[in-house]
């Protein structure tokens, strides 16, 4: 089991991004060999468009099986889907602190962000 | 002739002075701000025909895909993800460029068409009105303003205006890059400034003449008369804020057809854009 949540800097107190798609990077904590490690998602999050889908794209290329954030698009969330990846809505506070939230069982699921473009 | 109607900023009143330039005239009219055209309220054309507009996006073959994700790293836009041995394709994000199925090794993908929206024209007084309708959703109309844009490339003698979308986007490009003259309208406002400048840049860009309208004029400090002596920029006219205007607008009328006042107004901007036309065949020939 590896959780992925977007980070704001590379450590274990950062504040989790509000972007999904757009974020500079993603905290990866494998449950199992508690252990710690960080994405760069600069093809992503610097691309011209689809940037959600393109980071979950990345996610599960790298075996992600949960994800936890404030907010997701629907086109990103699709590929979640697809790929069986669970989305949990994120608490205030650190990235730890989602962590342990994550781990006692006490998050929400992600609603659908639906897009502002569209009616 | 073409004469494109710009502005960096919505709501200046582009569409209130292309419509009422085109009504002096027998002329065509085409809106080209199709995200919401709203010129088509103001001719109520009659007669109407239409012709739908359509793009390319790809569709997967799963079973001939082989999972090389050439077509997902090809794609600028990312409407492409690959998961668990099958292509999933974003049809909104996709910008119909065809990378994706000319790329595949495997000819696994192949393009059908898709509606993004509506052409449609029809006639009014002397206007011959086109007006492009894009569906809501959609990424881009620039599909829809290029068919627009050929529906009126037949128009050789006649004076088409061109009401294009606000700002100076792709979209503003295309309009731009087709006319022979640009009315810029602007505010007195710095925001308005602020506005007229990057569209400005963009019609420099294309080698573009062009003139400025003050729409919306009070008695009070006026930052765009600084602004276009420090580029050079002629100001065509300077329209004073009118709230008889604003009332002939709500009620979607035309104001040239409204007053004699209004119509001088329009008169003398429409034969001042003719003599800068002009002046400019002169210099060139």
């Amino acid at each position: 089991m590896i959780i992925a949540i977007p980070v704001v800097e590379k450590t274990m107190e950062s504040s989790v991004n509000p972007s999904f798609g757009r974020s500079p990077y993603f905290l990866l904590y494998d449950v199992k060999k508690k252990k710690v490690s960080y994405l760069n998602n600069d093809t992503a999050s610097k691309s011209h468009g689809g940037a959600g889908i393109r980071t979950a794209q990345i996610l599960v290329d790298h075996n992600v099986t949960d994800i936890i954030a404030p907010r997701c698009g629907e086109n990103a969330l699709e590929v979640l889907r697809a790929a069986n990846i669970r989305a949990y809505q994120s608490i205030a506070g650190t990235t730890n602190e989602n962590i342990e939230a994550f781990l006692s069982d006490k998050l929400l699921d992600l609603e659908v962000q639906p897009s502002l473009h569209k009616d | 002739m073409k004469i494109a109607v710009l502005s960096g900023k919505g709501g200046t009143g582009k569409t209130f002075i292309t419509v009422n330039l085109a009504t002096l005239i027998k002329s065509v009219y085409v809106d080209c701000d199709v995200e919401e055209p709203n010129g088509h309220l103001y001719f109520k054309p009659e007669n109407i025909k239409e012709e739908i507009v359509t793009v390319k996006i790809p569709v997967v073959d799963n079973t001939k895909c082989d999972g090389c994700r050439k077509c997902v790293d090809f794609c600028k836009f990312n409407a492409l993800a690959y998961i668990y041995n099958r292509l999933i394709i974003f049809e909104e994000i996709c910008h119909s460029c065809g990378g994706c199925s000319t790329i595949c090794p495997k000819e696994a993908l192949t393009e059908k068409d898709k509606k993004i929206g509506d052409v449609k024209w029809g006639n009014r007084f002397n206007t011959k009105v086109y007006s492009g309708f894009l569906n809501i959703g959609e990424e881009t109309g620039i599909p829809v303003i290029e068919k627009l844009l050929k529906k009126v490339e037949k128009y050789k003698t006649e004076l088409v205006f061109i009401d294009c979308p606000p700002g100076s986007a792709c979209s503003v490009m295309e309009c731009v890059k087709t006319a022979d003259y640009c009315i810029l309208v602007t505010e007195p406002t710095i925001f308005g400034v602020h506005n007229l400048n990057m569209v400005y840049n963009l019609v420099k860009v294309f080698n573009k003449n062009m003139g400025v309208v003050v729409n919306k004029c009070i008695e009070e400090f006026n930052p765009v008369e600084k602004f276009c002596k420090i580029n050079e920029l002629k100001i065509l006219m300077k329209i004073a804020y009118d709230e008889k205007l604003a009332e002939i607008n709500s009620r979607s009328n035309i104001a040239v057809l409204e007053s004699e006042k209004y119509r001088y107004i329009f008169k003398k901007l429409f034969d001042l854009v003719l003599k800068e036309i002009n002046n400019e065949t002169i210099t060139y020939t």
